[in-house]
């Protein structure tokens, strides 16, 4: 039988993660010399294994516990290279707009998500590069809440363009995305006239027999001006009472996908007698030819 | 050792049981469902549960021996993912009686010989894997399992056998090693390096020409598309590296090691795997499918293993079993596989969305049918909407993005998949992303996928539906209104050649006339195939078919219903005009000119004829590849057609075989009474006398008893068909051939590159004919090669029938 020899040098693979972590190292050297009043996101290293993936996870607790890092983002090398992964039109999207958690988790509070939300567009607007994942914010949001509170800066409120919102906000807990309308014989496409102007409508769901429907926003903001400005008022005819549903479907994006918050929220609501109205005329065949 | 007076043990206990029947059944099935239920989730821990069961059995263990030894033994086969639960719970039965090991260990090598016969492949797999993990709890010696693995290598390594045998024993000993690897390598170390070398040995000389047809996308970026074998390999080889150290396994034994070490371990007997023969089928082999990698996961989340590393296999495993259990009931399959239990150590919702992807993707068909994923997908959508419809979102992106390499089969699969979810949810999609298809060539995969999703969408809702469903930019991708094209009724056509008849035949057909009056009045018609001076006469008018099929049709374009009825009541009509292939090619232009604006109402018509022998399916196939069809030939209702074709003949094929064989197996076992017996001379009469005897007892059911004669008569109907089937398959590979070749060697003129999107399109739905329909295809694999797939053939056709040959080589 013939024995199998190990070759004692490394395979290119071990050999390519050595020089990336070589270079983490280094990186890490520089990071730290840059000491910057906030610090920017870490490199991982690419490591497909678990059994290497562990050296990683090290490196990264530590950097984390010496406080070079907060959260690890994706290597940015990494999507570039492998540019499939998310389509020109999402980065585009992504730059320039929120994105809209939802999705129904009855005993989170939502004040993290909207902390984060806004971290996020912190974030979004000072890289303008990809995001970290929102979910890492949450928890690093909250564990430097004030902070992040107190510095949150101008752009925000420019970028939501929102009178009502403040850092004050985030004590509410009634901040969602989803909103309630009540009115007699509303009808989607009313619905959806009406709140188009406020923002993105990422769901629209209606309860025809209780004259209610539910209408979500990708971002809060919008919510709260449509509430503001829309409850009590007339449209086509129907006065509107507004306020903000009791079940606030919240949902952390956990990838870039565009369409996963949409999917998310029906797939929440879960209505079980569907929203949609079928237009089409009734067909009758009533000759018999044959 | 381990012999034992087994016959002594089965006799005492099979007395007994006759004794005391219902109380003996009573207990009997409370044991069963108490080993049955062992490792289910229960407050107490799984440790004391086995204790406590290992003493309960060892109680009962006199009483029914035999039926503890048979759940036993079936269980860690029928739910695998408990596999070292009842090795442990075998090792403390070993621990307390060791003749008990002794006769389980006889039984699972019998239960294991059984399998390896019926060639029960799947089921084998799992007792070796089981007879592997028994080592773990000393329940067999290290060294006559080593014994067992010898053999399977040798089976390995055998000459003049296919590989597909070959691989069975190589993979069946590579699934095993996860389990034993680490007390083989503390125990035999140097055996288990002498089998790994041989596993490399085999691997590297290993062919592997069928990868390139099992392959769910024709490239390796980002993540390669492994063969099975190769990928488990290097899984293997990764865990070897760890020191045999996986940390998925779930092992209870360890907590019983005490216990386990001092129990006395028995030998297996030298298992030989039975010999090839030509009747046996071995399982196909196949490419794991992989669409995530760990930066395709949230990172606050836990690690995607690796590739190569060996968890990826055993959750991956895992998780296909769950599929394999519940795959009827798809709540059920959704609720257990979100319970799957170390969520919290991996993504598990990538994992699961992997998994049904690559079952959904399976080359060459998948295991069950394709909407039990679409809505097991629906399902954990509901179950988990938090997460399960951004990680679907996100598979449905990577899988746009890589559909350019693609198979043609699996962009079908694909098509089906989202526009039923997309029906589930609304139509929703964030279409304004994939608006980069509208400036893509039509015959793009891209565009294509887009427009072909709308043309499902169609079916799944209705027009207008669809046409909100996009913004307005998508148009040029829409799919027309979905009407009959009646071209009398445009503009000019009053003038065309037949119209006044058209008019005619419409008012006729009011009035509900007879089929003969109807052919009275077609058959008026002239016929533009007639020359002047011809004396021959043509083979049909194509005039009287258009007259006759526009007008039909048209009437009958209300509803389904109402074009069958039609179809129905003027069979004979069409019988009588189409009577050829040509005729029949006319017609099926005739239909297509109709309803080209609806593909849908096109197949299912096509069906109806072809149920209706108004077609024949050589007629269907050569009308897809002629020259009128070839605007239309990048488009998948095509091939549907196509496919639904080929499927019918093999139906027709498949029954009537079984039919005959049915027949053939009655006539024999009752050949008294029948005339043909005594001019039988081949038949042996004790074998005959034997089998009239057995027959008596079973009542006759009712049927006619067959004749010689009348079995005859069904070979002869069988062979005819077996000759159009063949017929059918020469038909399409030689336009398959013919179509390549010319457009081949047009671009060789032409001095352009002959690979176009139209080029990979139809390659990959030759490649779909060989795979959908392989296990008919295969019976005329030497016809073909002799006849078509001949060397002098461009190589690049060649090498889709090379890929075919090689699955079961």
């Amino acid at each position: 039988m013939v024995y199998l020899h190990f070759p004692s040098n490394l395979t290119e693979e071990e050999l390519m993660l050595q020089t990336k972590y070589q270079k983490l190292k280094k990186k890490k050297k520089a990071l730290q010399a840059l000491k910057a009043p906030k610090p920017e996101p870490e490199k991982t290293p690419a490591l497909k294994r678990p059994a290497e993936a562990r050296d990683a996870r090290e490196v990264a607790k530590k950097l984390l516990k010496s406080g070079a890092i907060s959260a690890i983002p994706k290597p940015c090398e990494k999507t570039e290279t492998t540019g499939f992964k998310r389509s020109r039109g999402l980065e585009r999207k992504l730059s320039s707009s929120d994105r809209a958690p939802s999705g129904f988790q009855p005993f989170s509070s939502s004040q993290g998500s909207m902390v984060s939300n806004e971290e996020h567009v912190v974030q979004e607007a000072r890289t303008k590069s990809k995001v970290p994942n929102l979910y890492e914010n949450f928890i690093s949001s909250r564990e430097t809440d004030p902070e992040a509170s107190a510095t949150s800066p101008t752009t925000l409120k420019e970028t939501s363009g929102s009178p009502t919102l403040s850092p004050l906000k985030h004590q509410k807990p009634t901040v969602g995305h989803t909103v309630y309308v009540f009115g007699y014989s509303i009808t989607e496409d009313i619905l959806k006239k009406a709140f188009q102007s406020f923002g993105n409508v990422v769901n629209i769901s209606m309860e025809i027999e209780k004259n209610c429907g539910f209408v979500t926003f990708d971002k809060t903001s919008s919510a709260d001006r449509a509430i503001s400005e829309m409850n009590g008022s007339m449209v086509s005819g129907i006065q509107l009472k507004v306020s903000l549903a009791r079940r606030q479907p919240v949902i952390e994006p956990i990838n870039d996908a565009s369409s996963s918050a949409t999917w998310s929220t029906i797939a929440a609501r879960n209505s079980q007698k569907g929203s949609y109205k079928d237009k089409r005329d009734l067909v009758t065949y009533e000759e018999e030819l044959f | 050792m381990s012999r034992r007076k087994r016959d002594d043990g089965y006799e005492h206990g099979y007395r007994k049981r006759r004794r005391v029947v219902s109380e003996q059944a009573e207990i009997e099935d409370r044991l069963e469902s108490l080993i049955i239920r062992v490792g289910d989730k229960t407050s107490s821990s799984l440790e004391s549960n086995l204790e406590g069961l290992a003493s309960v059995l060892e109680a009962d263990m006199n009483t029914y021996k035999s039926k503890i030894l048979r759940i036993l033994s079936e269980c860690p086969i029928q739910m695998p993912e408990k596999c070292t639960i009842y090795s442990t719970l075998v090792g403390l039965l070993n621990a307390k009686n060791y003749n008990f090991g002794g006769e389980f260990v006889e039984q699972m090598v019998r239960n294991l010989k059984e399998a390896l016969r019926e060639g029960q492949w799947e089921s084998a797999r799992l007792i070796v894997r089981f007879i592997s993990d028994m080592v773990n709890c000393h329940i067999v010696s290290a060294s006559s399992l080593l014994q067992l693995y010898d053999s399977f290598i040798d089976a390995a390594m055998e000459q003049g056998v296919p590989q597909v045998r070959r691989d069975w024993y190589m993979y069946a000993l590579l699934t095993a090693l996860p389990w034993v690897g680490r007390e083989l390598f503390e125990k035999k170390e140097n055996d288990l390096e002498r089998i790994m070398a041989a596993m490399e040995g085999y691997l590297r000389r290993r062919n592997t020409a069928h990868v390139a047809a099992l392959r769910v996308w024709n490239c390796d970026t980002p993540h390669p598309q492994e063969e099975y074998l190769e990928c488990l390999w290097a899984q293997v080889r990764k865990l070897r590296t760890d020191e045999w150290q996986e940390r998925h396994i779930y092992r209870p034994y360890l907590a019983f090691d005490s216990i386990l070490s001092e129990a006395l371990q028995h030998n297996l007997p030298v298992i030989l795997p039975p010999p090839h023969t030509a009747s046996t089928q071995y399982p196909l082999p196949w490419v794991v499918f992989r669409m995530f990698d760990y930066t395709d996961c949230p990172e606050a989340g836990p690690l995607l293993p690796g590739t190569h590393s060996v968890e990826r296999y055993l959750i991956e495993e895992h998780l296909h079993q769950i599929v394999t259990r519940h795959h009827n009931e798809r709540k059920e399959l959704a609720t257990q596989l979100l319970a799957f239990p170390q969520r919290n150590k991996i993504p598990l919702e990538y994992m699961i969305v992997e998994v049904l992807f690559s079952e959904l993707f399976h080359m060459p068909s998948p295991r069950y049918l394709e909407i039990s994923y679409g809505c097991t997908l629906i399902e954990l959508c509901k179950l988990q909407p938090s997460t399960m419809p951004q990680v679907l979102a996100q598979a449905t992106e990577l899988l746009y993005e890589r559909i350019d390499t693609m198979n043609a089969t699996c962009f079908d699969r694909f098509v089906s998949w989202f526009s039923y979810h997309l029906s589930n949810f609304q139509f929703r999609w964030s279409w304004d992303d994939w608006q980069n298809c509208l400036s893509l060539e039509k015959d793009h995969p891209k565009a294509k996928f887009v427009s072909e999703v709308f043309g499902k969408c169609l079916r799944l809702s209705y027009y207008k539906r669809v046409n909100e469903m996009v913004p307005e930019c998508y148009s040029p991708l829409l799919p027309p209104k979905p009407e009959p094209y009646f071209k009398y009724q445009t503009e000019g056509g009053n003038s065309l050649p037949g119209a006044t008849q058209v008019q005619a035949l419409t008012e006729l057909l009011r009035k509900k006339p007879t089929p003969e009056e109807v052919l009275e009045l077609i058959q008026q018609l002239p016929n533009p195939l007639k020359d002047d001076d011809g004396d021959m006469e043509p083979s049909h008018n194509p005039l009287a078919i258009e007259v006759f099929v526009q007008t039909l049709l048209h009437l009958g374009s209300k509803s389904f219903t109402h074009t069958f009825a039609g179809l129905a009541k003027y069979h004979s009509v069409f019988k009588n005009i189409c009577e050829n292939e040509e005729a029949q090619i006319c017609m099926l232009r005739q239909v297509y000119e109709l309803w080209q604006h609806h593909p849908q109402f096109l197949g299912v018509v096509v069906d109806k004829m072809l149920k209706t022998q108004i077609v024949e399916c050589c007629a269907v196939a050569n009308w897809i590849f002629s020259r009128d069809m070839a605007p239309e030939f990048t488009r998948s209702y095509i091939w549907e057609i196509l496919h639904l074709t080929i499927r019918k003949m093999n139906k027709h094929v498949v029954r009537l075989e079984k039919e005959v064989a049915d027949a053939r197996a009655k006539l024999r076992a009752a050949p008294s009474d029948s005339e043909s017996s005594d001019d039988d001379p081949n038949r042996e009469t004790g074998e005959k006398r034997r089998r009239t005897v057995s027959n008596k007892d079973t009542p006759k059911d009712g049927e006619e008893q067959p004749t010689e004669e009348m079995v005859e008569r069904m070979e002869e109907r069988l062979e005819a068909a077996q000759s159009d089937q063949k017929n059918l398959f020469l038909i399409v590979f030689q336009r398959f051939i013919m179509i390549l070749s010319e457009h081949v060697v047009r671009c060789d003129t032409d001095g352009k590159d002959f690979n176009t999107f139209w080029y990979q399109w139809t390659v990959g739905r030759l490649q779909q004919v060989f795979m959908a329909h392989h296990e008919q295809v295969e019976k005329y694999s030497q016809t073909l090669e002799t006849l078509l797939f001949t060397h002098d053939l461009d190589s690049n056709i060649l090498d889709t029938f090379r890929q075919f040959q090689a699955l079961r080589s």
